[in-house]
């Protein structure tokens, strides 16, 4: 009769440990999956740009005959980007590059008068700020996700499971020195 | 923005006087029909007493009593109006001469439904509202009022009797503005209470909630820790919540909610916001009838409208509604 009952008690015991396990496991393939949908989030956003920037720098172009060289930078960066070979941290290094590139062109327009005045760019320049916004903002819900699955990979009991799974930190997006510091205008058209 | 409270002062000067006249013969007329009905009633009272009416007796001074309380409403809510179309109208058009005041319109009932900030509540059964003004400020529209709105609950004592009671929902201000960025989901900020209290465990518990279809969408999880330890948010749609709420607009409203001091809650919906600040003070009133003498007429008394109306007003600025950098124009 004991034996039956110490029998049950083990069952009962394995079950529900077989249960939490079913449930940890689960809220870590979900946090992990949602790293992947926000990081898609970014690229989706990332896509949008490299769209925009044809039209930019056609726009762009007749106007700023000193700035030509940046825009060739930005058009390189650009097809650097879409390139479908390129290994994902070196993706991320030219996306960040081109962002800063464009920054720097959207200080140098403060130079013409004659550009500001032309609909279609100010068109062009609301879009882009525009999918910048949400670019930081796809960055920001990437960054909080990865937060989100790092505390489950280090937290107890959940650092258990996420051991075996094979599952590992992953690092957040930082803002790059450059887009820390204030820009230096003069700085900028010395390049 | 421009007129200072003592520039207004000095054109509403004779207005004011003839207010502050106005009020000054109200409260002698109130007094005279006061004293006569006393009068009139404790004789009456007394007469019948020395017929040993018995406790019939008191019935005329009840009654002089009844009628003293129903001139004192019908005079305060005179004096009431006449301040609010005589001063409070031209008030507003210094504070910013782009608004329009309403003293008897408030924000409708539609749009408070819309804003979604009380859906958790049930639909109010008293609605009431006044002080409304709206208008434009630059790019933005702007609608703002007071706002009472309650629901009935109805209970039962231990002897079967039905008993009612009013439960207020929300009392305060409550303002609808443009929103500067056009968006497609909904966003909630709302006060935290569980968070402060249960730390982690709180938040579980937030995004549990969220799960079970309390709130919209799902639990969003905000850098600034002064602003998740202030408030929880919802929204149908994580990157859209964060394009919405920038780290500056964070900041903004963190700001804004240290300077009311209170529980405000603000919802994004169809490309508006909605704010709504819960307040026990009852704003744009004037002075009492039995204030003292050429109160109205003190600068403090006007500063202090003038301070409250760019409160009001001042949502638009400090949540930097008015930039327009995007594609909403």
């Amino acid at each position: 009769m004991e034996l039956i009952a110490g029998l049950i008690c083990v069952g009962v015991g394995a079950l529900g440990l077989a249960f939490l396990y079913a449930i940890l496991y689960n809220s870590l393939i979900g946090k992990k999956n949602q790293v992947e949908y926000a990081y898609s989030g970014i690229d989706v956003q990332l896509k949008k740009r490299h769209d925009l920037i044809p039209n930019l720098v056609a726009t762009v172009k007749q106007y700023m005959e000193h700035e030509r060289g940046l825009l060739e930078r930005i058009t390189e960066l650009r097809s650097r980007a879409l390139n479908p070979n390129l290994p994902e941290g070196e993706r991320l290094q030219v996306e960040t590059a081109l962002s800063s590139a464009l920054r720097n062109l959207m200080i140098a327009v403060e130079n013409y008068p004659q550009l500001r005045a032309n609909e279609n760019f100010m068109h062009l320049q609301a879009s882009l700020n525009e999918i910048e916004e949400q670019i930081a903002a796809a960055r920001r819900t990437y960054n909080a996700a990865v937060t989100d699955l790092n505390n489950a990979i280090e937290m107890f009991p959940t650092n258990i499971i996420a051991s075996t799974m094979g599952l590992k930190r992953r690092t957040v997006f930082e803002a790059e020195e450059t887009e820390r510091a204030t820009p230096s205008v003069s700085q900028l058209f010395k390049q | 923005m421009n007129a200072s409270p003592v520039q207004a002062l000095r054109e509403l000067e004779p207005i004011l006087r003839e207010l502050e006249q106005s009020r000054s013969q109200q409260v002698h007329r109130f007094a005279q029909i006061t004293l006569w009905s006393v009068v009139v009633g404790g004789l009456l009272s007394l007469g019948l007493a020395l017929f040993r009416a018995g406790a019939w007796a008191l019935a005329p001074l009840v009654l002089a009593l009844i009628v003293v309380g129903i001139v004192y409403a019908s005079k305060a809510d005179e004096w009431r109006k006449s301040f609010k179309w005589r001063v409070m109208t031209r008030l507003v058009k210094y504070v910013n001469p782009n608004m329009e005041y309403h003293p008897e319109r408030y924000v409708s009932e539609r749009e408070y439904e819309l804003s979604l900030l009380f859906h958790n509540s049930p639909t109010p059964d008293r609605y009431r509202g006044e002080d409304l003004i709206e208008g434009v400020i630059q790019k933005t529209d702007i609608r703002l009022s007071e706002l009472h709105t309650e629901y009935r609950q109805v209970s039962y004592d231990s002897k079967g009797r039905r008993q009612e009671h009013w439960v207020t929902i929300f009392r305060g201000l409550f303002i609808s503005a443009d929103f500067h960025k056009h968006f497609q989901g909904v966003t909630l900020v709302l006060p935290d209470t569980e968070q402060s209290w249960l730390g982690g465990f709180g938040q579980w518990l937030q995004s549990l909630s969220a799960k079970l279809g309390n709130q919209p969408g799902e639990l969003v999880k905000m850098e600034d820790p002064e602003f998740e330890k202030q408030f929880k948010v919802f929204s149908t749609d994580q990157i859209e919540a964060r394009y919405i709420l920038t780290p500056s607009l964070i900041r903004r409203i963190v700001d804004f909610r240290n300077k009311t001091r209170s529980p405000i809650r603000l919802s994004f919906v169809a490309s508006r916001v909605f704010v709504a600040v819960p307040t026990a003070h009852n704003h744009f009133e004037p002075p009492s009838l039995f204030a003292p003498a050429n109160k109205l007429l003190e600068p403090e008394t006007l500063a202090q409208y003038f301070e409250e109306l760019r409160f009001a007003l001042a949502v638009v600025d400090e949540l930097n509604l008015n930039t327009r950098i995007w594609t909403k124009q």
